[in-house]
């Protein structure tokens, strides 16, 4: 946070106690009345997204016929790189899912991305049989130790035309390379990065992992794909991001200290006036199974997310210059408004308990006339449009199965509340903490 | 793409046509002023955060809560005694528009411009020998919501999109929330959803899913009323509670129930539908589907002694067998040669027009809301100065949703509204006052209300420690008794 910030919060913060001991209801109705707003406004906008999404631009589209159709041809360098660290247990699965992948191999460059220190990956690494298209890249121990530092050095020795990175446990498509390539050939010269979806290979492994696999369908098939048809700033998947590797090295690579460098990657694409389109291919990964790293996975991406924010509103009138209007109330919408949804909604599902329990005379002078009216469409049909969509998620993803266990949505809503808090606390004792998710836990 | 001129005329036409014919059939029969009045005090009641209003919100089939809800945004903009009249004009309006609106895109989707203004037309002419029915707001937002429900359903039929079921759910939502006049619509729709999921090959292997998705948003609209009656009457089913009177005296089925222009409509619908299948035009079956369906449910709202409710199933059968004409248009249109659909469309025309002609010369039997007003006026000066003339404190409780339009645009102290008739809880809350009960003749929607099903019809019998007190033609007053207080036997001593 700069200073400015700094000083605006702490005011922010002094005048909103100042007003609850000098007006206390008419501050707390004040907050309420501005959160009611915040609830009607984010319900209409994902209403609005998830609609956008069936609009014709929302991906690129191709089906096996249309890739074989633009066969024989000239298909350009294309570098890879995957991160790794202390997975030794990854290698061969990921080396054999890029030796799977529909691409000439002449014309990949792979880089695995190991700290030089880490011993266990790198002998397993080396104890492989690597194809001449696979190199391994050490990356000498310093800080910051993020996954973003090691991806600027493999963007520096990277020698495609475009570029994509994949985590260790990744398995795209493989016709994923030639998908990337032909949407950026169908698109304008400012289409810089194209997003393919995410999605994971255990969602029936508990009822987290169905949760979760719900959760990035409707993210990845419905949100994204809305943004993308808008022609709006994209906050980026962590992985299966396609780049035009010169454009990129432009802005610099990712930033290093962020714990969610692909969302800040996307805005600051947007800021330089780029534009990222979603492609219909889809990585698979793993769903994290376990709650303890849930919490702490999820942990790192709402820090990620208030990094990104407070990053990019050091100069809010320089980033509305930049983006534009729409694109500005997008980003906020987007990255600063999940968040804050995260961090308000317990406060308000307590007073809604509290009120249909004991139904205490003191909630209701919260709600005065239209707040009431609006709370109550947000309670009622928001939350419900809310479940709908991730329930939409899944059908479109034939995660019919799966439609049961997200009616218990909520609960999840309230796992995401408690890693908001989380990651909120963490943000000013630790903000460059990077939280690892373990990876083959229910393998 | 529609340009945004175009996008403007396309909105404007059908709300100048909803103006017109809402003005030009402005005398409105009693019936239909007495229910837009209980809806006007409905509005006024929600707008004030009265619990008698969020008792009317929940508490009937009949004043079901989307139509309410529809109305509330006019009720808080039109304030004071004046203007709440025409908060129910206004919802008509708008619902009238969006349901032109409907019409015309279903219109012009299926058939060159120039039949959609005809279809238009004939649209209008048919809405207005039906203008009783249709000239009340929860009509007028019920057969909106239950022609969208209806095309989205043919719609999601037809393409098997996703968006398309999804609308179709929301509307069906929507639909569960305009209450009892089309329910047998909506349980028609619902029970359609997972037959055509279960034969249609490619559909089956979704089955689990398009049943979540197309029935959620209904079921889950039914539990929030549900929810919300248990927390406002502290009663889950009280809406549904006079089902158990209607039921327990079952008239029978009787096809005499069916008036003219119901039979020609089914009738039409019934042909074209014929016609269809043979052509194997799924959409337009299915839509003849909905309308037998609605045949129906007419003759069992008739056999629960329901028939004053049969308006809007009657006029929603009018316009299904519209569709219908339309689509068998369009099916010829764009499949020639097509000389039975054509003369199949030409009978079903002249047959509905012949039904139109019967219905407009029909004698109407309206009388004007003025004198209606009036008389209302009257009445309440007439109980007043009764009840004045026994004890000065006395507190009378108009009873049922007709109490809240008796009183709409009413400023009188000495009358309260009061939809959930517990007679211990008014003594406690009126203290040392004179309580009365004004209750209405059980007739229509009062037949159903909690002062019948909880009371055992208290105006014709009476009920313990209520005296009678009064007769004002469909209203009756009765006295409780209280045992006198102390002070007041003091009082009543010196």
């Amino acid at each position: 946070m700069t200073r400015g910030q700094r000083i605006t919060a702490i005011l922010l913060m002094a005048l909103i106690v100042f007003g609850l001991i000098r007006a206390p209801l008419a501050t707390a109705r004040l907050l309420v009345l501005l959160c009611t707003v915040f609830y009607l406004v984010a319900t209409i906008y994902k209403m609005w997204l998830v609609r956008s999404a069936t609009q014709p631009g929302a991906f690129f589209r191709f089906t096996p016929e249309m890739i074989a159709a633009e066969e024989p041809r000239e298909w350009p360098v294309y570098s890879i790189i995957v991160p790794m660290y202390k997975e030794p247990e990854t290698i061969p699965q990921m080396i054999a899912g890029l030796k799977a992948l529909d691409y000439p191999p002449e014309r990949l460059d792979i880089q695995l991305l190991l700290e030089a220190d880490d011993d266990a990956t790198l002998n397993a690494a080396r104890a492989q049989v690597l194809p001449p298209q696979i190199r391994i890249t050490e990356i000498p121990p310093s800080f910051p130790r993020t996954k973003p530092k090691a991806c600027n050095i493999g963007l520096h020795l990277a020698r495609g035309k475009y570029l994509v990175i994949y985590d260790a446990e990744d398995k795209p498509e493989p016709d994923q390379l030639k998908k990337a390539v032909m949407s950026f050939d169908r698109s304008p010269d400012n289409v810089v990065c194209i997003q393919s979806c995410l999605n994971y290979y255990n969602p029936r492994y508990n009822l987290l992992t169905r949760w979760f696999a719900a959760d990035y369908s409707a993210w990845f098939d419905l949100c994204l794909p809305g943004l993308a048809a808008r022609r709006t700033v994209i906050p980026l998947g962590g992985t299966s991001n396609h780049f035009n590797t010169q454009v990129l090295r432009d802005l610099l690579g990712w930033d290093a200290y962020n714990v969610t460098e692909d969302c800040d990657l996307g805005v600051r694409l947007a800021r330089a006036g780029y534009e990222t389109r979603m492609a219909e291919t889809t990585t698979w990964e793993e769903a994290c199974s376990n709650l303890r790293f849930w919490i702490r996975q999820r942990t790192r991406w709402q820090k990620g997310y208030i990094q990104t924010w407070l990053v990019h509103m050091r100069r809010p009138f320089r980033l509305l210059r930049e983006l534009g209007l729409r694109n500005f109330l997008h980003f906020n919408l987007l990255i600063g408004g999940s968040v804050f949804a995260t961090l308000i909604n317990p406060f308000f599902w307590i007073m809604a308990l509290v009120w249909f329990i004991f139904r205490p005379v003191g909630v209701d002078a919260l709600f005065p006339g239209w707040v009431f009216a609006m709370s109550a469409f947000c309670l009622f049909v928001g939350n419900f449009i809310f479940v709908y969509i991730n329930l939409l998620g899944c059908y479109r993803r034939r995660y019919d199965s799966l439609m049961w266990a997200n009616l218990l949505t909520p609960i999840y809503w309230a796992l995401m509340s408690i890693s908001g808090w989380r990651a909120f606390l963490q943000f000013f004792s630790n903000p460059f903490h990077w939280e690892k998710t373990q990876h083959g836990l229910s393998s | 793409m529609a340009s945004p001129r175009n996008k403007l005329v396309e909105w404007l036409l059908p709300l100048l046509a909803a103006i017109l014919f809402v003005g030009l059939l402005a005398p409105r029969g009693s019936d239909v002023a007495v229910r837009s009045w209980t809806f006007d005090g409905i509005c006024r009641e929600m707008v004030a955060g009265t619990t008698e209003g969020r008792q009317a919100l929940v508490g009937s089939l009949w004043h079901a809560p989307l139509p309410t809800l529809a109305g509330l945004p006019a009720a808080a903009l039109l304030p004071g005694g004046g203007a709440v009249p025409l908060v129910s004009r206004v919802t008509v309006l708008i619902a009238l528009a969006c349901l032109f609106r409907l019409l015309l895109h279903f219109c012009r989707r299926s058939l060159p411009p120039w039949t959609g203004f005809d279809c238009w037309l004939i649209t209008l002419l048919l809405l207005a020998s039906r203008a009783e029915a249709v000239l009340e707001p929860q009509a007028a937002v019920t057969l909106t919501v239950a022609t969208l429900t209806l095309i989205k359903f043919a719609d999601w039929y037809a393409t098997r999109q996703l968006e398309d079921l999804v609308k179709f759910a929301f509307a069906l939502a929507l639909l569960a929330l305009c209450g009892a006049p089309l329910a047998g619509l909506t349980l028609l729709l619902a029970l359609l959803l997972p037959i055509v999921a279960l034969l249609d090959p490619v559909r089956r292997p979704r089955f689990q899913g398009l049943l979540i998705l197309g029935l959620l948003p209904a079921l889950y609209a039914m539990g929030i009323w549900t929810l919300m009656s248990r927390l406002i009457l502290s009663d889950a089913l009280y809406a549904c509670r006079f089902l158990i009177r209607g039921l327990t005296r079952w008239q029978g089925w009787s096809i005499n129930a069916l008036q003219f222009h119901d039979i020609a409509a089914l009738a039409c619908c019934g042909l074209l539908a014929l016609l269809a299948a043979a052509h194997r035009d799924q959409r337009t079956t299915l839509l003849g589907l909905g309308g037998v369906a609605l045949g129906i449910w007419i003759l069992v709202l008739h056999g629960l002694g329901f028939a004053w409710a049969a308006g809007t199933a009657t006029t929603m059968l009018t316009l299904i067998a519209l569709l219908m004409l339309i689509a068998t248009l369009q099916a010829a249109h764009a499949h020639p040669p097509a000389r039975i659909r054509r003369g199949a469309a030409l009978l079903c025309t002249a047959v509905l027009a012949v039904a139109w002609v019967r219905g407009a010369l029909q004698e109407p039997g309206y009388r004007s809301i003025t004198q209606s007003r009036q008389t209302r006026c009257a009445l309440l000066d007439a109980i007043e100065n009764d009840v004045m003339s026994r004890t000065p404190y006395g507190r009378i409780f108009v009873c049922s949703y007709r109490g809240l339009g008796l009183l709409e645009g009413e400023q009188r102290e000495r009358f309260v509204a009061c939809l959930d008739l517990h007679v211990g809880t008014l003594r406690e809350r009126y203290t040392r006052q004179n309580l009365f009960l004004l209750v209405p003749r059980p007739e229509a929607e009062a037949a159903l209300e909690c002062t019948v099903w909880r009371h055992g019809d208290i105006y014709s019998h009476g009920m313990e420690r209520a005296l009678f007190a009064g007769d004002w033609g469909d209203w009756r007053l009765y006295e409780i008794v209280t045992a006198p207080l102390a002070e007041q036997l003091d009082e009543w001593r010196r």
